[in-house]
């Protein structure tokens, strides 16, 4: 048989069932770490969209020589040796018995081998310049496998055009380096 | 006549509190997330973000006075000495050593021999002095000193002035050098 509760034991349940609300002193008990995580993550936001992170490469070079024109000559009197002066104007390639004319093959006097385009030295023609000249059958031999080459510039021109002589003339496309990997800088005064 | 309906024990209204009290937990609503773990990773992602990068040599600050060249190097930078040539001062480091550029070029005072000289007085004393720390730290270390140092230029600065600077490490002992730049660029840089 079942038992019923009388009317004072309901009263003394319902007081006893119900769930004690959590006064303030009791609410310190643990921290409130909402505004913290909020302050974290608006930092990490902003140190994330202000730091400029770049994708860097490094070129390694030689100390130059603060002497006019390229560094000494070969020491065997036949080693094949070109040397890109970088201009103003362009490009001069030096060859064996004088300056590549702006075809790339012959050899004569000076003039402006790779000239400018559009106003900007012209990276890719000096390359194609440079492999013309590596696929020279009297240097072709020599050549094929030098990997130093002398580079003069001009005290002048923009240090970009000198980032972009080095490109063209260490690879014919991005990453092969194929050509020539080792300048020797000098400086034209 | 029927009986009467016997009181509940003690023991009964014990229980029937008990049952209401589990039947109001059931049906309570969560009221707040436990994100204490998510705070501990939020912090530490945050520090271990900060200390990376800003050693980092990757982080070149880019600005209207240093905007570096592209190139189509592939070689990956290695941890050197930072020599920062932009448009109006070189720095070590990031450290000021009193050299400021006009036109991009150094003045001539400042300069051993002149307008016609490439030896850069403050910078030689600067270097020197990190030559003997790196050569101290290299003794200590067992390792041997490389003389490695990164040139990060502004892109129009004149060639000139690049020289005297690596001119000017080569002869404080720093003769390895590497030219830091932008991956990206093709053959024709930017």
């Amino acid at each position: 048989m079942s038992s019923t509760f009388t009317q004072s034991q309901r009263a003394y349940i319902r007081r006893k069932s119900r769930l004690k609300p959590i006064t303030p002193d009791e609410e310190g008990g643990e921290l409130n770490v909402i505004p913290f995580l909020d302050m974290i993550i608006n930092v990490m936001m902003f140190v994330l969209a202000t730091i400029t992170t770049v994708f860097t490469a490094m070129i390694t070079i030689p100390a130059p020589r603060a002497t006019s024109g390229p560094s000494h000559g070969p020491e065997d009197p036949d080693e094949i040796t070109l040397t890109v002066k970088v201009v103003r104007d362009g490009y001069i390639v030096g060859a064996p018995g004088g300056f590549l004319q702006p075809n790339c093959t012959d050899v004569a006097q000076a003039t402006l081998t790779v000239a400018l385009i559009a106003g900007n030295h012209d990276g890719p023609g000096l390359t194609r310049c440079l492999v013309n000249a590596r696929n020279n059958p009297p240097w072709r031999t020599q050549l094929q496998t030098r990997r130093n080459i002398q580079v003069a510039v001009n005290g002048d021109v923009p240090y970009h055009v000198l980032i972009t002589t080095l490109d063209a003339i260490r690879e014919t496309r991005p990453g092969a380096g194929d050509m020539f990997t080792e300048p020797a800088l000098g400086i034209l005064q | 006549m029927a009986e009467p309906t016997p009181h509940a024990t003690a023991g009964q209204i014990q229980r029937e509190i008990w049952r209401r009290k589990n039947k109001n937990k059931h049906g309570e609503e969560i009221t707040s997330l436990n994100i204490i773990a998510m705070m501990d990773m939020m912090t530490i992602i945050l520090v271990f973000l900060l200390k990376t990068l800003s050693n980092s040599s990757a982080n070149i600050p880019q600005s209207d006075d240093l905007r570096v060249p592209r190139s189509s190097s592939r070689v990956d930078p290695s941890g050197s000495l930072q020599v920062i040539v932009s448009r109006v001062s070189i720095t070590v480091n990031g450290r000021a050593i009193g050299v400021y550029l006009r036109d991009g070029l150094v003045d001539p005072s400042q300069k051993r021999g002149g307008s016609a000289g490439f030896l850069i007085n403050p910078l030689a004393s600067e270097m020197r002095n990190q030559a003997e720390v790196a050569r101290a730290l290299a003794a200590r270390t067992g390792q041997p000193f490389r003389g490695e140092v990164a040139i990060i230029a502004h892109r129009d600065i004149p060639l000139r002035t690049i020289y005297e600077s690596l001119y000017t490490c080569a002869q404080n002992g720093f003769s390895n050098f590497q030219l830091l730049v932008l991956k990206g660029g093709g053959a024709a840089g930017s």
